[in-house]
């Protein structure tokens, strides 16, 4: 599956360097290198040519007196005159001044910008730059041996003049607070970090909760894991996460930050992964580039101190796989005579302990609510169901069976069939409206979304489509996903998803087709709810403000008989236009009414 | 705290006073009549019981805020420290503290003011690394340990202090401006202080600064 390749580094990246004994400093690069051309998987002509960022781009991030920072003290003499200047821009420390930083810091964000216009204009399909990835720094601060936001610029030198959709997916052991703040308001550019809590880790933020500022809330997403989370878990996460949001999130660009310090041996972290893992994980990122990005694929290297045995190694198993180029079954004895270890490239698989260490059930505990709570905050419930959480364990209840039902409704623009208990094989069988597009590129896609929905035993499938066979709108009734908090609620639905193509709105299809869709007498039995989240409405199509997309879904539901209800669920109290409704059904029990309502408000918000 | 508080008249309806602060987006409302503070009312006190029935909401709306307000409301200085503040908060379980000057009143510090300054204190909007270790109760203990963390070239962005576990400790939680913490609580530990933190030794030992 892969195209042409590049690595985005050569010799002169070897500029950045903090020094002997520092964390990061070139004997990393020259690590690396060496490795991959004594593995014989880098020839000359993969190089990429960069040249150092300009100052025009550098001002995309950061500020003008920030940079003239990084130039005047990366004369040794005037850090050592003025100390509290440099501390004053986090020139200290961990991101001491070093001779020559400010074209170093030139160096690496040219890359990452070569790096990126190259894919990004079809020359390369994917392009690793291991020297890079620098994601802590500020806008006018050097944090955490980052001295430029190199990903930030490359990817804001792209967007500010082309309407891409950039995908940041961050798997450094560390939150991602740099580029995330970067984009923290723009909504085509989502970032999302998997990353060691930050309760006692650097830098302390990336919160489930961090979502992103109008009008870009809900495209930063935080996956904060537990300490000593390991390959399992960590897949366990990328898998529920990453990959259903790249379905919804359609980017044009998928831009990843591989820091492989959350491997057991690192200094710098308290995750437990392997090389195993880092391993799978550029598999995944790179299927996910093919299907969600037509390929293009741009990696940094991000962290990873563990210089010897860890980053070398994580840097080829990643280039290998973004080049195609096959490894030596064994490391080659000539790299290890000067970077003695073992002659493995990933960890021999171990016996999986069935108990680990004290605390490993709690901390696999913590992990799932966190990783429910993000599934909540950053996925419409139609993409959950088709990206379902692997043995979610639910209580399906199945719908007692009645008569498939067909209906007429005649919409302004002509006449529709209204179809429920729609099985997946008629489904494949009609075809979709160009207009619907939730939250996959293609309306073949959406077909098989919808057939996949169908196939879940206690969903419901009701469409609207014309008398030629396209289907315009389609209303989800699901079981909602375990773990939230109606969840437990016996006999309780959730209507997941309720479209109308574009070309179609305004004419009462919605009402139509959801109104006949919980018409049946089986629902009497049933509590239905629906929340919406503000940042998962289509507001660019419809041309409405937050507000005025809530009160147009709260007419459809309430014409159905719904009611909207006042709730302190945390995600529905985040945005004041968020909006929840429920329907009692008529045959609902006093008692059970009563748990439900409950349930509404809570007081309190016991976190993830 | 909010200088130049927005405020209405003892007069003024239960209503007048909910939209003013669905309008402003705040939760406490200083009474005022003739310039003079004459009480306070927060939005539990513009809300009738769950499960009240209709009229009663209906009836509230309608009363001035005189008949609802609290008076005599706990008051602060400007100048007040803030730990005086949060404790009159505490012990009087109140939401905010209307600050008055000798010109009358000056401004509103509510619960949220509190937490802002709390969370400034405690070093939490800064990139860090948490470090908790106990010292020995006894004057002295903490400068050598923040010396230890000094020598490494690594600033402190804040260090809270408390009663430790045992008599005779004392708890100290650092945040320390590092992404590297690992040789920060190996030293400390050296130094014969019980230190946790993130990170752990590096392969070859700690990579040290």
């Amino acid at each position: 599956m892969s195209g042409a390749a590049a690595l985005a580094a050569d010799e002169r990246l070897a500029a950045y360097d903090f020094g002997p004994g520092h964390p990061f400093q070139a004997g990393r690069l020259a690590a690396g290198l060496s490795l991959l051309r004594a593995a014989k998987v880098l020839d000359d002509g993969d190089l990429l040519r960069f040249e150092p960022a300009a100052d025009a781009d550098l001002e995309l991030v950061h500020d003008r007196d920030y940079l003239a920072a990084v130039a005047r003290f990366a004369d040794p003499g005037a850090a050592a005159a003025d100390p509290v200047g440099a501390a004053r821009f986090g020139l200290v420390g961990d991101n001491r001044p070093f001779p020559g930083m400010d074209e170093a810091a030139r160096l690496v964000a040219g890359a990452t910008a070569a790096a990126v216009d190259a894919v990004a204009a079809g020359d390369r399909t994917h392009v690793f730059a291991p020297v890079a990835g620098l994601h802590h720094a500020q806008r006018r601060r050097a944090v955490g041996f980052c001295l430029v936001n190199d990903v930030a610029v490359a990817i804001a030198r792209r967007t500010r003049t082309s309407p891409l959709r950039v995908l940041y997916v961050d798997l450094d052991a560390h939150h991602g607070d740099g580029v995330q703040a970067a984009f923290y308001d723009d909504p085509r550019v989502c970032t999302v970090s998997l990353h060691e809590t930050g309760r006692y880790l650097f830098p302390g933020t990336g919160e489930v909760h961090e979502l992103g500022r109008p009008p870009g809330t809900g495209r930063s997403l935080n996956v904060p894991l537990e300490p000593r989370t390991g390959d399992e878990e960590f897949l366990a996460a990328f898998d529920a996460v990453v990959e259903p949001l790249a379905a919804a999130f359609r980017p044009d660009l998928l831009v990843t930050q591989n820091g492989c310090d959350g491997h057991a041996g690192d200094p710098l972290s308290d995750l437990t992964l392997s090389l195993r893992g880092y391993r799978d994980l550029a598999r995944r990122l790179h299927r996910l580039a093919h299907r969600h990005c037509r390929g293009r694929w741009v990696a940094t290297g991000g962290g990873g101190y563990d210089l010897e045995r860890v980053v070398p190694r994580a840097w080829a198993l990643l280039w290998s796989e973004l080049s195609g180029r096959r490894l030596p079954s064994r490391v080659p004895p000539s790299w290890l005579a000067g970077h003695p270890g073992p002659a493995w490239w990933v960890e021999p698989r171990r016996r999986r302990r069935e108990d680990g260490p004290a605390g490993t059930r709690e901390m696999e505990e913590r992990n799932r609510r966190t990783v429910r709570a993000v599934r909540r905050l950053a996925l419409p419930p139609s993409v959950r169901v088709v990206y379902p959480l692997a043995a979610s364990g639910g209580t399906t209840q199945r719908l007692p069976g009645w008569e498939p039902r067909a209906g007429r409704y005649l919409a302004p623009r002509g006449p529709l069939v209204l179809r429920d208990r729609c099985p997946a094989s008629l489904l494949r069988r009609l075809e979709v409206d160009p207009g619907i597009h939730t939250f996959v590129r293609a309306a073949e896609q959406e077909r098989e979304v919808l057939a996949r929905i169908a196939e879940e035993p206690a969903s419901e499938v009701a469409v609207a489509h014309t008398p030629e066979g396209v289907v315009v709108g389609y209303v989800a009734v699901l079981e909602p996903e375990p773990g939230t908090r109606f969840a437990s609620l016996p006999g309780l639905l959730e209507v997941g998803a309720v479209e109308v193509a574009t070309g179609w709105r305004r004419g009462g299809v919605a009402s139509a087709l959801l109104g006949f869709a919980v018409e049946p007498d089986p629902f009497e039995d049933r509590i239905l709810v629906a929340s919406g989240l503000a940042w998962h409405w289509d507001l660019d199509q419809s041309g409405l403000s937050a507000s005025a997309y809530r009160g147009v879904l709260a007419r459809v539901f309430e014409a159905a008989g719904f009611e909207v209800l006042q709730t302190d669920e945390p995600e529905i109290a985040y945005h004041p236009a968020n909006l929840f409704v429920a329907r009692v059904g008529g045959r609902v029990p006093p008692a059970r009414r009563a748990a439900f309502t409950s349930r509404l408000v809570r007081g309190h918000h016991p976190m993830p | 705290m909010t200088r130049r508080p927005v405020t209405v008249a003892p007069d003024a309806t239960v209503a007048a006073a909910r939209s003013a602060m669905r309008r402003g987006r705040f939760r406490h409302l200083p009474v005022v009549a003739a310039a003079e503070l004459v009480g306070v009312v927060s939005a539990g006190d513009l809300q009738v019981p769950p499960g009240a029935p209709v009229e009663a909401a209906e009836a509230l709306a309608d009363r001035p805020l005189a008949d609802v307000m609290s008076t005599r409301p706990i008051t602060v200085w400007p100048d007040e420290p803030v730990e005086v503040a949060a404790r009159l908060l505490v012990d009087h379980d109140v939401g905010c503290l209307p600050v008055l000057a000798d010109e009358g009143l000056v401004g509103i510090l509510t619960e949220s003011d509190v937490f802002a300054v709390l969370l400034r204190l405690l070093g939490g909007g800064e990139p860090s690394s948490r470090i908790t270790l106990v010292l020995p109760d006894v004057p002295g203990a903490l400068g050598r340990a923040t010396t230890v963390v000094g020598d490494l070239g690594v600033n402190l962005l804040s260090v809270v202090t408390a009663a430790g576990p045992e008599p005779g400790t004392r708890e100290v939680v650092l945040r320390a401006g590092t992404i590297n913490a690992a040789p920060v609580v190996a030293a400390l530990v050296a130094a014969g202080f019980p230190a946790t933190g993130p990170g752990r030794p590096g392969p070859g030992g700690p990579p040290g600064q």
